[in-house]
């Protein structure tokens, strides 16, 4: 028990940021994203003995999350219905231009479509190797590299047009 | 290897360049410094990524796994003494152990009358309302009819609030889901949490709770639970009653 209890806190402790910013991309609302990790958790508990080896942890709990943000397009759908409008707060940016830049990189990820944007979260966020991330989303590695490689090419796009419309407007 | 190869394998993987990708931009100034861009680009969107963690999640996450995981050993228990009496002997060293934990809190909560158990749903609604602390600078009205549109489908209505309503959204309260509410008052904007407690209420404790910014009290109602939070030294009784007494169940 105090073995099991043990090996889940060190659990916790190690992912409950990483999943919760993927979480957060993931659906993009602070009170989801953290009933998301809550909810992955608890499951993960009930099921730790399933977890044979410790370096699997990280694709097993994406997988529950993942599971689990599937699930809540099932419940009812007032649940979480108004709460979309709430707006991320960026309590991480100093100056204005870089709040206003990140704002910019920050809603051209949100426009990712979901298929691209899953990948270079798990990459980015997860830090999961191509073959994890391959395993995780059940593709073959190859259609991987080629997800990411759009997802970069969509932002850098969207930005390089931003900033022409930027200029644009300066002048 | 070609160039088209060597750029979308960079910018697929920039941080997980390997051997032969290496070798390609070798003596390659322009490859070298596409690979570096690429870096930088990443550094970019990781930041980007990098977003605030709520501060105690980690320690929420264990409170809220071994609650969930008490009420479910203390729900099985139960289940098990009805099916049958002579289960109780066959209790293993958990429930065992579980069960004598409950005794001392029964005791240390029936016996000790200085010894103040805070509520853990008070703790739960500071820190709910710490969790979302901008929703009580909002100015902009929310008409009646709309926190009434959201509280019927609690099976609630609300004839009026002790001022005006600021923020109405529904929200998760330990698993239940219920309706978040911020009205202004004479003593700044309070905070009003309707819990449906037909699934299960808040347990023991005392019933008030504080900190050293907020107060509050939860009141305990068959359909729902009313849980009040307000400014420290605001009169709370007077505006609980005024809460309570407003609302109405169908």
């Amino acid at each position: 028990m105090a073995e099991k209890q043990k090996r889940y806190e060190a659990l916790v402790h190690v992912y409950n940021k990483e999943l919760y910013r993927f979480a957060y991309w993931l659906c993009r609302d602070p009170h989801i994203a953290d009933d998301l990790v809550q909810e992955t958790f608890l499951r993960a508990w009930r099921s730790l003995d399933s977890l044979l080896d410790q370096k699997a942890a990280k694709p097993w709990l994406l997988t529950i999350l993942r599971r689990e943000n599937a699930r809540r397009f099932e419940r009812k759908q007032f649940d979480y219905s108004d709460v979309e409008n709430d707006t991320l707060v960026d309590e991480t940016s100093h100056s204005l231009d870089d709040e206003m830049e990140q704002t910019v990189i920050q809603r051209q990820i949100a426009l990712l479509s979901d298929e691209y944007r899953e990948p270079l979260l798990l990459q980015v966020v997860m830090g999961c190797s191509g073959e994890e991330i391959a395993g995780i989303l059940n593709l073959n590695k190859n259609t991987v590299m080629t997800r990411l490689y759009r997802a970069r090419n969509q932002l850098k796009e969207a930005l390089s047009r931003d900033d022409e419309q930027l200029k644009g407007a300066s002048k | 290897m070609d160039e088209l190869e060597f750029r979308r394998r960079t910018i697929a993987q920039p941080n997980d360049i390997d051997k032969e990708l290496m070798e390609f931009a070798n003596n390659n100034q322009e490859r070298q410094s596409f690979i570096s861009d690429m870096k930088d680009f990443d550094k970019y969107i990781q930041d980007a990524l990098d977003i605030p963690v709520p501060e105690n999640l980690a320690d929420r996450i264990l409170l809220n796994t071994s609650l969930k995981e008490k009420a479910l050993q203390e729900e099985q228990a139960t289940g098990d003494n009805v099916v049958d009496a002579c289960s109780r002997f066959k209790f293993d060293r958990v429930h065992l152990a579980l069960a004598a934990s409950f005794v001392v809190a029964i005791s240390a909560f029936f016996f000790s009358a200085e010894q103040n158990i805070v509520n853990e749903a008070g703790e739960h609604a500071l820190t709910h309302v710490y969790y979302e602390i901008s929703s009580l600078d909002k100015k902009e009205p929310i008409s009646l009819q709309s926190v009434n549109d959201k509280l019927a489908i609690l099976g609630g209505h609300i004839d009026e609030l002790p001022g005006k309503v600021t923020y109405a959204m529904f929200c998760d309260f330990e698993g239940e889901k219920g309706l978040h509410l911020v009205f202004e008052s004479d003593f700044g904007p309070m905070t009003v949490f309707i819990v449906p407690s037909e699934n299960k209420s808040f347990g023991f404790g005392d019933d008030s709770f504080r900190d050293d910014r907020f107060e509050g009290h939860i009141n305990r109602g068959p359909q729902a639970d009313t849980i009040l939070v307000a400014n420290a030294g605001a009169p709370i009784n007077m505006y609980n009653e005024r809460v309570t007494g407003a609302i109405r169940w169908l």
